[in-house]
């Protein structure tokens, strides 16, 4: 058990201490006289020496005591109390339940689903769509530190996300056989909405990105079916597409950047000078490791360049029968992370955060020391008075 | 009004081992329990004188008259009532008390002393008379006798206040006017005045049997003050602000000294002086003076 301060600052109350140090300085004998017949046999006139004496001693500590245990008071005060051990066990909603008594798990540990709320095993597991990592997370962060976990979980996870999950202890991985169901993807991804703008001199690498394009829309539907964008650099880019290929020289214009800046992705030649991709990164390298595309981000957008010149002979994939994909690839602006995994592969590594500290304030208990410090030093300055004027 | 008994419980009764005594022979008249030069009826045969009329036929002595066929009337020894003063200081620093205990000042005590011979006084069937000195008026109540003189003095005492300085010698003459020769006077003072000493000494030298208690406060036994300290005197007003802690030792040793001289001219002048602290018990200096033979045998005892 240890004690801690959440509000510091609340020390400076300490200041007030001076306040019955001068109360209690004995200056009040010099001020009134004291009847003394015997006068004429105290000879020295010496002057009183100011040595710092106090008076009625134990009424002072008793005041010292009360301001002391006020400032603790409004420096809050905590102590981390200890609880004792207790093991959770939780299930995840689709593993088989039927296997658990094989599991030789104690008897004496807590039951729940791993679903929001952590409701009672007893209960029917409610419905949630709430992903398993972060509801792992939640009760990671919940529990006392010196609380132990047994995870029971499906062979199957669904409701995971980019991050391999980290909990700040180690769990007891179980894993029972059952599934956990795949949701069904609600977002699907956009059809890419291409425009092409080239300048005179790249009039023929346009070609490769047209038939990337002819070929996208083989696959798609006849009512999704769209006519080509291709155009001279000066003609504007309407709104609604979504993607750009940029063949030109030189810094690329005002309203394109803009247009990146909202969202767009674009993708220019080897000869367009754009600052941002000096702290680009490889998006695309072929089977020889040779770095084909560099991206990087730009407002929302982003932005990619060829590293190579757009000529067969430079770059043998442009012929490759997979290049309307990888190009389709490179400009999806949105790609969804898997989410379903086997929970064998899916371990929680140690090292997140460590849960907290269940803390527990001892306002209450000062309150108290305070109001019975309080009742003791009205009782002890009153009796003072009152042997003082009888 | 109710008057608050000045004698506590635990002085009055061991006021019962107290006997009022006196070292010289009585003077008063009456019948009383003191040795006294006047002769009468009485146990310790004193002479015999020729009869003369009036006298009682059963004093003449009958054997005697046998014998030389003359009548004589035999004659003892008369005890006598004593007369005790009680001479009190009522000045300014009588009213001095110490911190400890503020309502039981000097003065207080003496008043408490007094009332203790008084009631000593009234048992023996002796004479008390009371005398309060200060400047503002001097306060005398004459030597009687009786419960009825006790109330009154006892009256007198509850109405005593200290204030004013030690009078002057005409002022003081009363004193002379009611204390006769061959009587017992209790002074009752801080013996801090000369004057007062003085008329001490020139009433021993006149015949009187003084008895002086010295009353003194706690305070200035001990002096127990600390740090700066602002001191008056209530009679002269005059203030001293001194280091009391660096004074002490000064103070302590000047005033036992003085003590010591004025108890070197008591007993100069045959005045029977003790000192009283007020934290004393209260019968502590009437036991040094009147504790009768019998008790002081059995106490050695």
């Amino acid at each position: 058990m240890n004690f801690s301060l959440l509000l510091p600052s609340g020390l400076l109350a300490l200041t007030a201490l001076i306040l019955p140090l001068l109360i209690h300085l004995s200056r009040r004998s010099e001020q009134k006289p004291t009847d003394f017949a015997a006068l004429r046999w105290i000879s020295a006139q010496l002057r009183p020496r100011r040595k710092l004496v106090f008076q009625e001693i134990l009424l002072l500590i008793l005041r010292i005591l009360l301001l002391v245990a006020l400032a603790i008071f409004l420096a809050k005060p905590t102590s981390m109390h200890a609880v004792p051990p207790k093991h959770w066990v939780v299930l995840v909603p689709g593993a088989d339940i039927s296997g658990i008594k094989n599991l030789a798990l104690k008897q004496t540990s807590e039951w729940h689903w791993l679903t929001p709320g952590f409701p009672d095993f007893k209960d029917t597991p409610p419905a949630s769509d709430v992903p398993v990592s972060s509801l792992l997370r939640e009760l990671d962060a919940l529990l006392p530190a010196n609380a132990s976990v047994t995870v029971v979980v499906p062979e199957t996870l669904t409701g995971l996300d980019g991050e391999r999950i980290r909990l700040g202890r180690k769990v007891d991985w179980k894993i029972v056989p059952g599934d956990m169901p795949a949701k069904t993807r609600t977002e699907k991804s956009q059809p890419i909405r291409l425009a092409i703008r080239h300048d005179e001199k790249h009039n023929g690498d346009a070609i490769y990105f047209r038939a990337a394009h002819a070929a996208w829309q083989t696959e798609q539907k006849v009512s999704e079916k769209q006519a080509l964008d291709s155009a001279d650099i000066l003609s504007p880019i309407k709104p609604d597409r979504s993607a750009l290929v940029w063949l030109s020289v030189g810094e690329l214009p005002v309203d394109i950047r803009d247009w990146i800046n909202k969202g767009g992705s674009i993708i220019v030649s080897k000869q367009t000078v754009v600052p941002e991709l000096k702290s680009g990164v490889a998006a695309w390298r072929n089977e020889q490791g040779k770095v084909l595309t560099i991206a990087a981000p730009l407002g929302q957008g982003r932005i990619m360049q060829w590293q190579q010149e757009l000529k067969p002979e430079a770059m043998p994939e442009l012929l490759d029968a997979d290049f309307p994909e990888k190009l389709k690839s490179l400009l999806q602006t949105k790609s969804l992370a898997p989410t379903r995994a086997f929970a064998k592969s899916q371990t929680p590594l140690i090292g997140g955060q460590a849960g907290p500290k269940a803390l527990q304030s001892l306002q209450t208990w000062l309150a108290l020391l305070i109001a019975l410090l309080l009742v003791l030093e009205r009782w002890l300055a009153n009796s003072s008075r009152r042997r003082s004027a009888a | 009004m109710s008057i608050i008994d000045l004698i506590p419980i635990d002085v009055r009764a061991r006021l019962k081992a107290l006997r009022l005594q006196a070292r010289r022979i009585s003077g008063a008249q009456g019948i009383g329990q003191h040795q006294s030069r006047s002769r009468g009826a009485g146990l310790e045969f004193a002479q015999y004188r020729a009869y003369e009329p009036g006298d009682e036929p059963r004093q003449i002595d009958w054997k005697l008259y046998a014998r030389s066929d003359k009548f004589f009337v035999r004659e003892a020894e008369r005890d006598s009532p004593l007369i005790v003063w009680c001479l009190i200081d009522a000045t300014a620093s009588m009213g001095q008390s110490d911190a400890a205990n503020p309502a039981w000042s000097r003065l207080q005590a003496a008043k408490a002393l007094t009332a203790c011979v008084i009631e000593l006084a009234l048992k023996q069937g002796d004479l008390f008379g009371l005398i309060a000195v200060n400047d503002v008026g001097l306060r005398v109540i004459n030597a009687g006798s009786g419960t009825r003189h006790r109330d009154l003095c006892l009256l007198e005492l509850h109405k005593l206040k200290a204030e004013g300085a030690w009078p002057n010698e005409t002022q003081c003459r009363p004193i002379w006017e009611r204390i006769g020769a061959n009587t017992l006077v209790l002074l009752l003072s801080d013996d801090y005045d000369d004057a007062c000493v003085a008329l001490a000494e020139r009433l021993a030298a006149a015949r009187r049997e003084v008895l002086s208690v010295q009353i003194l406060t706690a305070e200035e036994r001990d002096f127990p003050f600390q740090g700066g300290h602002r001191f008056r005197d209530a009679e002269t007003d005059t203030e001293l602000l001194t280091d009391a802690a660096a004074s002490r030792s000064g103070f302590i040793e000047q005033f036992s000294f003085a003590k010591k001289t004025l108890s070197a001219r008591f007993a100069a002048s045959g005045i029977n002086h003790v000192e009283y602290v007020l934290d004393q018990p209260l019968d502590a200096p009437l036991r040094k003076f009147f504790l009768s033979r019998n008790s002081q045998h059995q106490e050695s005892v």
